[in-house]
């Protein structure tokens, strides 16, 4: 590929954020509660249409007042009328996923960049000595060993990097945009053979985005309970490979509380390796 | 996860293979032709469209051209905005008038362009994404790359 090639390719490529699958599910929920609460998509009409109705409802709103000039109006008990409906839905202003991906037998990730804040998760075998995430605010599991399991790590770059001496390992992330607050609540457990964690926690705003991230230290196989319809975001089931399982999914405002349930799937593996950790990261909307 | 059944090679994957699959060359070409701001949200809309219509789609022969002409038809230009305007200041390594040649070019030669030298994308897959003949695309592509290389005073690939 040559100079001009490439840079066509990141000019294009820096100019619009990747579209999550989470985003279109979000638009296609709008779209059924605009049907069927009885709505049409007034923004979708031709302008030319669109003129023509607001032409219309003018007229007819002349025409009423004129009708009614003399005649007494109803204010009701507060001694005001009530607003007009607001015809035009709100803009899409809730957090979205921009990237989540997972590779086995890597130890350093890039995210898609512009994104506004980012996670990372490593995963390892457990039998010899990792090194921290390069950056980020660190939330770590180390096995019945004393060695780094499982971390998280929480940054606004969108690349982090650790080292590791385990013949296995894999790192994983995801990155979100358009939030106003991110918490954090994490769930761990390192007791040798340990096969799950849970997190409990609040949901403050209606639009809330919940992103899950669940590490099997160690472990291969990996499912989680707690919220229904979650969109899978990575996961891995394909040989040889440790789960970091990312989910999300636009919760009601309540508490919840969620549990990873892990397992060695490998025969021969120690127990004394095993670390489960999970991590809930609650988005509020702008 | 919901299922469908791409035509032509009769493969059944899921909506998010699909997805994953389709997105990147989708949002490629719809900010080619529309610019950043109109090809990101003519990407959503025609991806929410495929999740609404996943039955539909299955009986779709080219998917991802349907969805090209779903995405533009279902947004609209927004006259005061410019086309390539970038909503993010990075300090990447482009040539600085890179996009206002871009924006220079007519609307098919852009997209040929950008999906074929850009991104090297195949003649027969950039022309069924955009519904013409592969050597229409031929021609606009090497036309749009020679104005560009013209516009940057390139000479030679490097």
């Amino acid at each position: 590929m040559n100079d001009l090639n490439k840079q066509i390719r990141q000019y294009i490529d820096a100019a619009a954020d990747p579209v999550s699958i989470g985003e279109v599910e979000l638009r296609s929920q709008r779209s059924r509660n605009s049907v069927s609460n009885g709505r049409t998509r007034q923004l979708r009409l031709g302008p030319a249409i669109v003129w023509a109705a607001v032409v219309l409802l003018l007229v007819a709103v002349l025409g009423l007042k004129l009708a009614t000039t003399n005649t007494p109006r109803d204010l009701g008990p507060l001694g005001h009328t009530p607003k007009s409906h607001v015809l035009i839905p709100p803009a899409l202003s809730e957090p979205r996923l921009t990237d989540a991906e997972l590779h086995q037998q890597q130890t350093s990730l890039d995210l898609v960049r512009g994104s506004q804040g980012y996670v990372f998760a490593l995963d390892t075998g457990g039998a010899y000595s990792s090194t921290n995430f390069r950056i980020g605010a660190l939330h770590s599991v180390t096995d019945a060993d004393g060695y780094l399991v499982a971390e998280l790590a929480t940054t606004d770059n969108s690349s982090d990097s650790y080292s590791t001496q385990t013949q296995y390992q894999a790192i994983g992330g995801f990155g979100v945009s358009n939030f106003s607050k991110q918490t954090a609540f994490y769930g761990q457990s390192a007791v040798p053979g340990t096969a799950s964690a849970s997190v409990s926690f609040p949901v403050a705003n209606q639009g809330s985005l919940v992103v899950l991230v669940a590490i099997g230290g160690d472990a291969q196989c990996e499912t989680t309970s707690g919220i229904s319809g979650l969109t899978t975001d990575t996961t891995w089931s394909r040989g040889v490979g440790y789960s970091v399982l990312i989910q999300h999914r636009y919760v009601e405002p309540g508490r919840y509380t969620v549990t990873e349930n892990t397992q060695q799937c490998a025969p021969g593996q120690d127990p004394n390796h095993a670390g489960d950790l999970i991590g809930a990261f609650v988005y509020s909307p702008r | 996860v919901a299922t469908i059944t791409i035509e032509g090679n009769r493969l059944a994957v899921s909506f998010e293979v699909f997805f994953r699959e389709v997105e990147p060359k989708l949002r490629r070409a719809l900010v080619a032709k529309h610019g950043a701001i109109r090809g990101r949200e003519a990407t959503a809309e025609a991806l929410s469209w495929a999740w609404e219509h996943q039955d539909q789609l299955s009986a779709i022969r080219n998917p991802i051209g349907y969805l090209y002409r779903v995405g533009s038809t279902r947004t609209r230009p927004k006259p005061r905005l410019i086309p390539f305007l970038r909503e993010r200041e990075e300090s990447l390594a482009y040539e600085p008038q890179l996009g206002l040649l871009l924006l220079g070019l007519p609307q098919q030669q852009r997209v040929a362009t950008v999906l074929i030298h850009g991104y090297g994308y195949t003649l027969i897959e950039t022309a069924s994404l955009m519904g013409i003949k592969p050597t229409t695309v031929q021609n606009h592509a090497s036309r749009g790359l020679e104005k560009l290389r013209r516009g940057l005073g390139v000479s030679i690939d490097e």
